[in-house]
């Protein structure tokens, strides 16, 4: 047994002992729910730094070595098959988003009337856990639901029926053209602010519920003035999030003249055939990247150390003293600010970071395509890099949390109730074990590293002329993604600070 | 084209599993004897064998930790305490004001009262990171206090 004292031996031992072992859980707001991960031992780190480099030029060879044939139809290089075609999808589309309005009424109507504690109400952890974590995952695997089941989408088409109908004459369509040049601007703006609510925000059922109630009033005004169909595809946070991460589900819904279908298809093969639209999409899935990271860096004990030590020793104290009585709560503030500028900031370092190695990657073959059709072109191969980091960070708050939405829909508002008999079961923590935890980080952010590798490939054969070039340009794209995985995986093996 | 796909999902698979058993530490050396007990006994005599057949060894004790509160955080004390899964910890607990220790993860709770110190002993069966805290009364009353790391046995 090694007890071990916090660190910073110098005179302010007090204040980084508080600030890192103390924390309150106002300060460092966290996403909601407990996690009891420990840090990845080094040598699964170096095992996965290592796995991922060496996989990554079997990759290159592979796709190198392949059959001009082969490398020309790679983008199509899936097994299309029609598994199912149906009649009345409006109809079924209409049931699903009634349905799910259900659970999003329940998530306000808690929040307002139930009871205060985080995990006594339904409201968090139906919204934190099931819907942003589980849908991701679902999504993941069966295609793109929310874009059929989107309970707002159901909502604001409600709205625009009653109205024309009120108004006794057919729907004029939207009063405003959705503007061009806005892009996804404001689903990133959007998803901006909800990651810093989920790092910074305080979780608490009442806070829920008033941001649920302005986010639905924002996106029954933004789909009013350009229309449900311009507003969810562009504008709204979960909506182009949810479509990003169904890019790289075996499953595919597709609208049809005569119905649905139902496609099946490798699965990540997707993210290769279409580039993204704009920057503005190229800034989103950079996001869904360096917010994850970040996430993960700023609970650990070096980021923590970077202004509790560092930052504070080089020139803060001069500036608030170093009484910890009141030094302390100036330094918290510091902190929240501090972190939120990194954290908006983070965007933009990814696509400055990213931009370079694209240019880089045109470069050396000297090719004669325009750089941003390269960036654009590019940007979705990340994807599974993206969905492996989200994933390992946060999976085991289903296993841990996830479960209690069993009791809670028998006592959503926590007075008390069994409503489906439900109320007392899976009371003991569930607590993964943390050897199986490593393994199943570890495993899948090289699987995705070694995925990402090759759909890049697929695209710069595509893109470039001879299969030499397509090799060539890789490799500063190869650099970038093994520097995301092994970034990701040093994330995952650092120390962390956070008490929680 | 599948054929290729396949030989080159499998060398992928094979060089990560190579690399897998090439960095995995080795365990220390007295854990190996016990794996093969029968072997074991004919080659290197009776007292390697022992262990594999007889009840299962006592719970391992780690050194007691003493944790003293001051108005709702931890004043002297560990800030990580770090054990190996299976031991058994105990905890002594002073606090200057009462309150409700409690244990995450674990769901262990203690009482604490003024200057009488609580007793917590548990065996850290579970391997993971648990954060304990203070739910106290007036102006501490929810405050984190340090965390318990249970590791792994090594390998």
């Amino acid at each position: 047994m090694i007890p071990v004292r916090a660190p910073g031996n110098s005179g302010l031992r007090t204040l980084v002992a508080a600030a890192i072992a103390c924390a309150s859980p106002a300060v460092f707001g966290h996403s909601f729910g407990r996690v009891y991960n420990l840090p990845v031992p080094f040598w699964m780190y170096a095992w996965g730094a290592t796995g991922a480099l060496l996989a990554s030029f079997v990759v290159v060879a592979y796709v190198v070595t392949r059959s001009p044939a082969a490398s020309a139809s790679a983008a199509v290089d899936l097994t299309r098959l029609r598994a199912g075609r149906w009649r009345h999808g409006r109809v079924w589309s209409r049931a699903l988003q009634t349905l799910a309005a259900i659970p999003l009424a329940l998530c306000i109507a808690t929040g307002l009337w139930g009871v205060d504690s985080p995990y006594g109400n339904f409201n968090l952890t139906a919204f934190w856990i099931v819907f942003v974590l589980g849908l991701t995952y679902v999504t993941a695997m069966t295609g793109d639901l929310y874009r059929v089941a989107n309970p707002w989408r159901g909502l604001a088409d409600l709205g625009a029926a009653v109205t024309s109908r009120l108004r006794r004459r057919p729907a004029a369509g939207p009063a405003l053209r959705y503007p061009v040049w806005l892009g996804y601007w404001p689903a990133v703006v959007q998803y901006l602010a909800f990651i810093w609510l989920e790092l910074f925000g305080q979780h608490t059922p009442r806070g829920l519920a008033d941001c649920l109630l302005v986010y639905t009033g924002i996106t029954l005004i933004g789909a009013w003035l350009f229309g449900s169909r311009a507003w969810f595809r562009y504008a709204d946070v979960f909506a182009v999030f949810f479509r990003q991460i169904a890019r790289m589900s075996p499953l595919q819904w597709t609208d049809r003249q005569d119905g649905q279908r139902l496609e099946l298809r490798w699965p990540f093969a997707a993210t290769a055939d279409r580039p993204a639209e704009s920057l503005s999409a190229l800034v989103f899935i950079l996001f869904m990247l360096s917010s994850t990271a970040f996430d993960g860096l700023s609970d650990t004990l070096a980021w923590r150390r970077v202004l509790w030590a560092d930052l504070y020793n080089a020139g803060l104290k001069h500036w608030i003293g170093d009484n910890p009585l009141a030094a302390f709560p100036a330094m918290r503030q510091i902190d929240r600010w501090w972190n939120s500028a990194w954290l908006l900031a983070s965007p933009w370092i990814y696509l400055a970071v990213y931009a370079a190695f694209v240019w880089l990657s045109g470069r050396v073959v000297r090719a004669q395509i325009a750089f941003r059709r390269l960036a654009l072109a590019f940007a979705p191969t990340l994807l599974p890099i993206a969905l492996a980091y989200h994933f390992t960070h946060y999976y085991t708050l289903l296993q841990t949390q996830g479960v209690k939405i069993i009791q809670l829909v028998s006592d959503p508002f926590g007075f008390g109730w069994n409503l489906f008999g439900t109320a007392d079961w899976m009371q003991r923590t569930i607590i993964p074990d943390a050897g199986t935890v490593w393994h199943v980080q570890v495993g899948l952010i090289v699987l995705g590293h070694i995925i990402s590798v090759y759909l890049a490939h697929c695209v710069a054969l595509r893109l470039f002329r001879t299969r030499r070039e397509a090799a060539i340009s890789q490799l500063p794209m190869l650099v970038l993604m093994i520097g995301l995985t092994a970034s990701g995986l040093w994330i995952l093996s650092q120390p962390l600070a956070t008490a929680g | 084209m599948n054929r290729s796909l396949i030989l080159f999902a499998a060398l992928t698979a094979a060089l990560l599993i190579g690399l897998f058993f090439l960095f995995k530490p080795t365990p220390p050396s007295p854990a190996v004897t016990v794996e093969t007990p029968t072997a074991a006994t004919d080659e290197a005599g009776s007292s390697t064998a022992q262990p594999a057949t007889s009840a299962p060894a006592p719970t391992p004790e780690a050194q007691p930790v003493r944790l003293v509160l001051a108005q709702g955080h931890l004043s002297d004390g560990p800030a990580i305490i770090r054990v190996e899964q299976g031991t058994r910890l105990r905890l002594t607990i002073v606090s200057d004001g009462a309150g409700q220790w409690h244990l995450h993860g674990y769901d262990l709770h203690a009482q604490l009262t003024e200057q009488t110190p609580a007793e917590v002993t548990f065996v850290a069966a579970h391997s993971g990171r648990f954060e304990h805290e203070l739910h106290g009364t007036g102006q501490h009353a929810h405050g984190a206090l340090g965390v318990i790391e249970v590791y792994p046995p090594s390998p």
